[in-house]
């Protein structure tokens, strides 16, 4: 039987090799909610389908339970938590397999996700920037912005500031390519929100205001979220999550788009996509 | 031999008083049936035993033996049609193990390898959602307001502990319910969260685990899977227009 556990680059070959499977690849400072967000999609499908999604299995149930246990009244906990991801598990993939409403096409998604000390590391370290190898084969990259930290002008500096250097990182050491879209999420929305309307405008303006197409020269999508909010906000769970899972899901690398350039009409007589006529004998 | 049912389920999910109370139907012909008994197994120990504790009203004494204990219905049809169907009695605590050490026994993978069909027992009465800590907080004071600021210590703890996971409640009477039951749970002296117990995990994650296996051992395979909602008076009791699909 399946060890349920997180999976490792060499077990997700396997998933990738039978369907087209985006990765989501989550990267962020210790404690900004990387974990968390994928526990709480978890916990989203226990009590139904999500942005239009069915659960239809995974490989990976035993770590989604055992990284939402803090979360849990089970637990006997007082304040809801998330297991810290350990520096040396490394690179650690969630599955989720999934059946659309309506259509009824089954799709696969997976998760990366990592300590944030690697990414704490990789800002003033080359040779650390190595361990975001996977990256390259990521379809998106989620970069997780503590929205708690942003929302203090005394703690807010830093969190931009290194997301900067972060991504120069990752263009200098060519492991963003110009396909992997980039989403940068404000995590803890539900904390920001607890301010004045003045204060949540500023909080996005501070990270719009450099973290945009024009500075980062790709396109960037920056957005709110509140996967798992605190006591007292329960109505804003998987605030802004609920929207982007279906982007998630349907992303296609850019090779598989039906581009305006590509005929790719099946030619009658051959069989064979236009796009292929001449390849495939 | 005509088929072999494997009847899956975690602890406490009514296996064996189906198949005890399955037993006693096809044998007394206390209500008509389309299959019967044609003959009595050879060896027939364990079905006597818990059919005797069921129609004693006992719990059954579930320490004795292995974890599946064969067991062999030899029917007839109204035509006089003649087989056999394997219903093999598998202890709740081998799916628990399954989930937790992440393997099957020896004695569960052979009973699957010869299996045709499955039977997926749900009890309604232990099948507790996964509220987190948040959602509990927040339904307390909910509750609390629903009840007029009754004071928490006032509320009856056991009153709906046995129905409260129950769907299609009055928002009210859902959130009184979860919270008296669960806040028992979340409340301990520290308030600090025990460790890690795979036995924790949520039932729902863990059945799915199981199908998930059994699929996955037998890939390709098309299985025949009943799912049968146990203790299903105990819905009706609450929701008596209540269809087990929709319960689902």
């Amino acid at each position: 039987m399946l060890s349920g556990k997180a999976l490792s680059v060499n077990d997700i070959k396997r998933i990738c090799r039978r369907s087209y499977t985006p990765i989501i690849f989550m990267a962020g400072e210790t404690a900004c909610g990387k974990t968390t967000l994928i526990a709480s999609l978890h916990d989203a499908f226990l009590f139904g389908p999500l942005s239009g999604f069915h659960f239809a299995g995974s490989e990976t149930l035993y770590a989604f339970e055992e990284r939402s246990f803090e979360s849990r009244a089970s637990s006997s906990g007082i304040e809801p938590d998330t297991a810290r991801t350990r520096y040396e598990n490394g690179q650690e993939y969630f599955h989720l397999q999934l059946r659309e409403q309506g259509s009824g096409s089954v799709k696969e998604v997976l998760f990366a996700d990592m300590s944030g000390e690697f990414y704490e590391r990789s800002l003033y370290s080359k040779s650390e920037v190595s361990q975001f190898k996977d990256l390259r084969r990521a379809q998106i990259l989620l970069l997780l912005l503590d929205g708690a930290k942003l929302v203090d002008p005394a703690t807010r500096q830093p969190i931009r500031a290194n997301a900067m250097q972060f991504l120069r990182r990752c263009f200098e050491e060519r492991m963003l390519s110009e396909d992997t879209i980039l989403q940068i999420l404000i995590s803890k929305w539900d904390i920001v929100r607890q301010r004045s309307q003045a204060e949540q405008d500023a909080c996005m303006n501070f990270v719009t205001s450099r973290l945009n197409e024009k500075s980062l020269a790709r396109q960037v999508q920056v957005a709110p979220v509140a996967s798992r909010p605190g006591i007292g906000r329960q109505s804003e769970k998987l605030f802004g999550i609920r929207d982007l899972f279906p982007i998630w899901v349907r992303t296609v690398p850019v090779a598989l788009h039906a581009s305006p350039k590509i005929d790719a009409q099946v030619d009658e007589a051959s069989g064979c996509y236009n796009k292929f006529k001449g390849i495939i004998p | 031999l005509i088929a072999s049912i494997v009847v899956l389920g975690l602890p406490k999910a009514g296996k064996s008083s189906f198949i005890a109370a399955l037993s006693h139907v096809l044998q007394f012909k206390e209500i008509e049936t389309a299959l019967t008994l044609d003959h009595l197994s050879d060896e027939g120990r364990y079905i006597f035993e818990i059919r005797a504790d069921w129609q004693a009203c006992k719990p059954f004494e579930r320490t004795k033996g292995g974890t599946v204990h064969p067991i062999v219905f030899n029917l007839r049809d109204e035509s006089g049609h003649r087989g056999a169907i394997s219903f093999p009695d598998i202890v709740g605590e081998e799916f628990e193990e399954q989930w937790s050490g992440r393997q099957w026994s020896l004695d569960f993978l052979a009973t699957i390898e010869t299996a045709t069909g499955l039977l997926l027992f749900i009890n309604p009465l232990t099948l507790t959602k996964p509220l987190s800590i948040a959602d509990v907080a927040d339904a307390e004071s909910a509750a609390l307001n629903l009840l007029g600021g009754e004071d928490s210590d006032d509320v009856d703890v056991n009153r709906n502990a046995r129905t409260r996971h129950l769907p299609e409640m009055s928002a009210g009477e859902a959130i009184a319910r979860e919270v008296t039951a669960q806040a028992e749970e979340t409340k301990n002296a520290s308030g600090t969260p025990s460790l890690w117990d795979p036995r924790k995990a949520d039932a729902q994650t863990k059945l799915v685990d199981i199908l998930q296996s059994v699929a996955i051992f037998k890939d390709g395979q098309r299985w025949t899977l009943g799912v049968v909602v146990s203790a299903w008076d105990a819905v009706e009791m609450h929701l008596p227009t209540m269809l087990p699909s929709r319960w689902l």
